[in-house]
C-alpha cells in the first residue's frame, strides 16, 4: 500500500559536526514509488542523510518525518544495510543467524519462532547465498557478506529499503539485476540507495538525489556532466562517456 | 588422580571439594558471561569491574570487624560493589567514548585503593594476598550456595535474552535500530559480568580472575560457529581447568588460583599453536 503522503520529509534540516557544515536546509520530499539514489563527493553528507533518515543521529535544525513519523518511531519499517561493518572477524556468528537479526524487534527473547526460518530462507534465495545458511559470517568473501547484509535488511519486509553503498562489493551477476531481485522479493518497498557508481545509477534508477551540503532532486535523465560537475566539482579521475547520464554508463 | 580421590573421600579434605564444588558450579557462568566478555570485545571493562570489587571486600571486612556487621559478608560486598562499579563502567563508556581509556583505568585503581586502605584500617588482621590471589581456605558453604544461586541468575538471564545478546554484540547500531533497547541491555550485560567475577574471586582473586573468565571462552572461540556454542564450550573447559588445577595444586602443593590460571594460559596457547598448524 503506497503511502498517501511523502515517504520521507526534510522541512529546512541542518546539521554540522563541530566547524564542519554537513548538511544546509535541506528541503525536500520523497514519494512512494521508484528506486531513488543518494549521489555526491565523498564527505558530501550521504551517508549523513542516510543516518538521519533512520534517526541515528538528529539535526541541529529543521525537522524530518518518515513514513509519516518521527523516524525513531518508524524504524520497525525500515531496512537498513550499512556501508561499513565494524565486526569482529572471529565473531562466531552463522549467516542464516545474521539475516535473522532483520527480523529482532522489541521485547525479542531467546525463543526462535519456526515461522520466522521460512522468511530467514526466503531472503537467502532472493539474494542467492540460501546454500551458505549455517556457514560461519566471518569465513564468507566481501560480497558474500555484503548479500548477507542485504538479506538482513530485506527480511522484514519493510516499507522503506535504505541501502548505503549496497554494490560496493557485489560481483557482476547480482548487481545488474539488483533493484529487480529487491522488487520482486517486496514490490511495495521504497528502496532508497547511496551510491558512487554512476553507471549503476544511470541504469537503474529514474531520480537521483544529488547531495553537497544543499540537497535537490532530479529525475535520472536530467542529470547532466554540468550537474555532475557542479556536484562533485572538477574532478582528473572522473571520466564521462557520455552527454547524458540517462544513456550511458560512466565512471569515476 | 590419586589426589582427586584424596580429595573426594578424605574427611579432612572438606575445603578442597567445597574449592572443587565452588569451581565446577562457577564455571557455567564464567563459560556463558566470559563468551559475551570476548566476542564483545570488553575484558578491559571487565577488568576494571574485577579489580573495583576490592573495594566492596574491604568495607564489609571492615565493617565486620569494626561495627560488628556480622551479616555483611565480603562476597555480599564484593557483589554490590561489583554491580555498583558495572553500571559506573558502562556508563563512562558510553558517555565519555574519548577519555574511556583514562577513567576506566581511574575506576580500576580507585576501586583496589579503597579495599586495601579499608583492609589496611581493620582492628583484626587480614591479608590482602587472600583476597587479590585467591585461596581456597576462604572458601565455605555458604559461598558454594551463593555461587550456585547467583550462577543461576546469570544463566536463566543468558537464555532468555540469547538473542538480543548476540545481535548487541555483533552489530550494536543495528540491533537498535530492530528496536532492542542496547544500552540497557549493556549495562545488563556489564552487571552480570560483575555477578560472575564475584564468583570465582574467592578460588582465584581479583587480580587473576579475568584471565579465567577469558581464557576458557577463547580456547572455545577457536572451534565455534556460533555464540551458543562457544558459551557451552567455555563453560566445559573452565569446568576441566578448575577442577584439573585444584587437584594438581594440592598434589604439588602449589598455590591453587595461581596454578589455574597458569593451566588456562598454556591451554590457550598450546591451542593455538595446534589450530594454526591445522590451519
Amino acid at each position: 500500500m503506497p503511502h498517501p503522503e511523502p515517504i520521507i520529509c526534510f522541512k529546512k534540516v541542518s546539521l554540522s559536526f563541530g566547524d564542519n557544515e554537513v548538511l544546509r536546509d535541506a528541503d525536500f520530499d520523497i514519494e512512494a514509488g521508484d528506486p531513488l539514489c543518494v549521489v555526491g563527493p565523498n564527505g558530501g553528507g550521504k551517508t549523513t542523510l542516510l543516518r538521519l533518515m533512520l534517526g541515528l543521529i538528529q539535526p541541529d535544525q529543521g525537522s524530518i518525518s518518515v513514513l509519516g513519523k518521527p523516524p525513531t518511531k518508524a524504524h520497525s519499517e525500515i531496512g537498513y544495510m550499512p556501508q561499513s561493518l565494524q565486526f569482529d572477524p572471529k565473531f562466531p556468528v552463522t549467516v542464516e543467524e545474521v539475516v535473522g537479526m532483520g527480523l529482532l524487534h522489541p521485547g525479542s527473547l531467546a525463543i526462535w519462532k519456526r515461522r520466522n526460518n521460512s522468511h530467514i530462507q526466503e531472503a537467502m534465495n532472493a539474494v542467492g547465498i540460501e546454500s551458505r545458511g549455517n556457514d560461519q559470517f566471518s569465513e564468507l568473501s566481501g560480497g558474500q557478506k555484503q548479500r548477507v547484509l542485504i538479506a538482513r535488511a530485506i527480511v522484514s519486509k519493510p516499507s522503506l529499503l535504505l541501502l548505503d553503498e549496497p554494490t560496493a562489493n557485489l560481483d557482476l551477476t547480482l548487481e545488474e539485476k539488483l533493484l529487480e531481485t529487491l522488487l520482486n522479493f517486496h514490490p511495495e518497498m521504497k528502496i532508497i540507495m547511496v551510491s558512487h557508481d554512476l553507471g549503476f545509477v544511470s541504469s537503474a534508477v529514474t531520480q537521483v538525489l544529488c547531495v553537497n551540503k544543499h540537497v535537490h532532486t532530479h529525475p535520472t535523465e536530467s542529470v547532466s556532466p554540468e550537474l555532475i560537475q557542479e556536484l562533485y566539482g572538477p574532478s582528473p579521475r572522473r571520466i564521462l562517456h557520455s552527454s547524458d547520464l540517462g544513456h550511458d554508463h560512466h565512471h569515476h | 588422580m590419586e589426589s582427586l580421590k584424596q580429595i573426594l573421600f578424605d574427611d579432612s579434605l572438606f575445603f578442597m571439594r567445597q574449592a572443587l564444588l565452588l569451581g565446577i558450579l562457577a564455571s557455567i557462568p564464567f563459560g556463558t558471561i566470559g563468551s559475551l566478555v570476548v566476542a564483545r570485545r570488553i575484558t578491559y571493562l571487565a577488568a576494571a569491574i574485577a579489580h573495583a570489587v576490592l573495594a566492596g571486600i574491604g568495607f564489609s571486612l571492615y565493617a565486620q570487624s569494626a561495627w560488628q556487621w556480622t551479616w555483611l559478608h565480603p562476597l555480599v560486598g564484593a557483589l554490590v560493589t561489583g554491580i555498583m562499579a558495572a553500571l559506573l563502567v558502562g556508563w563512562v563508556s558510553l558517555r565519555f567514548k574519548a577519555q574511556e581509556d583514562t577513567l576506566i583505568g581511574a575506576i580500576w585503581s580507585v576501586g583496589m585503593a579503597i579495599g586495601l586502605l579499608f583492609i589496611f584500617k581493620t582492628p583484626q588482621y587480614i591479608d590482602p594476598m587472600s583476597y587479590l590471589f585467591g585461596d581456597i581456605l576462604m572458601i565455605s558453604s555458604v559461598d558454594s550456595a551463593l555461587v550456585a544461586l547467583l550462577a543461576l541468575v546469570v544463566v536463566i538471564a543468558t537464555i532468555i535474552l540469547y538473542r538480543p545478546l548476540v545481535a548487541l554484540c555483533f552489530d550494536e547500531e543495528f540491533a537498535s535500530l530492530r528496536g532492542v533497547r542496547t544500552t540497557p541491555l549493556y549495562l545488563l550485560t556489564l552487571c552480570l559480568t560483575a555477578v560472575t567475577i564475584v564468583l570465582l574471586v574467592s578460588i582465584v582473586g581479583i587480580v587473576l580472575v579475568i584471565a579465567l573468565l577469558t581464557l576458557p571462552a577463547a580456547i572455545a572461540s577457536l572451534f565455534s560457529k556460533k555464540l551458543w556454542q562457544m558459551m557451552i564450550g567455555g563453560s566445559v573447559i573452565c569446568m576441566i581447568l578448575t577442577a584439573l588445577g585444584t587437584c594438581l595444586s594440592y598434589a604439588w602443593d602449589l598455590p591453587t588460583g595461581p596454578f589455574i590460571i597458569l593451566i588456562a594460559g598454556a591451554s590457550y596457547l598450546i591451542t593455538l599453536v595446534l589450530r594454526s598448524r591445522i590451519n
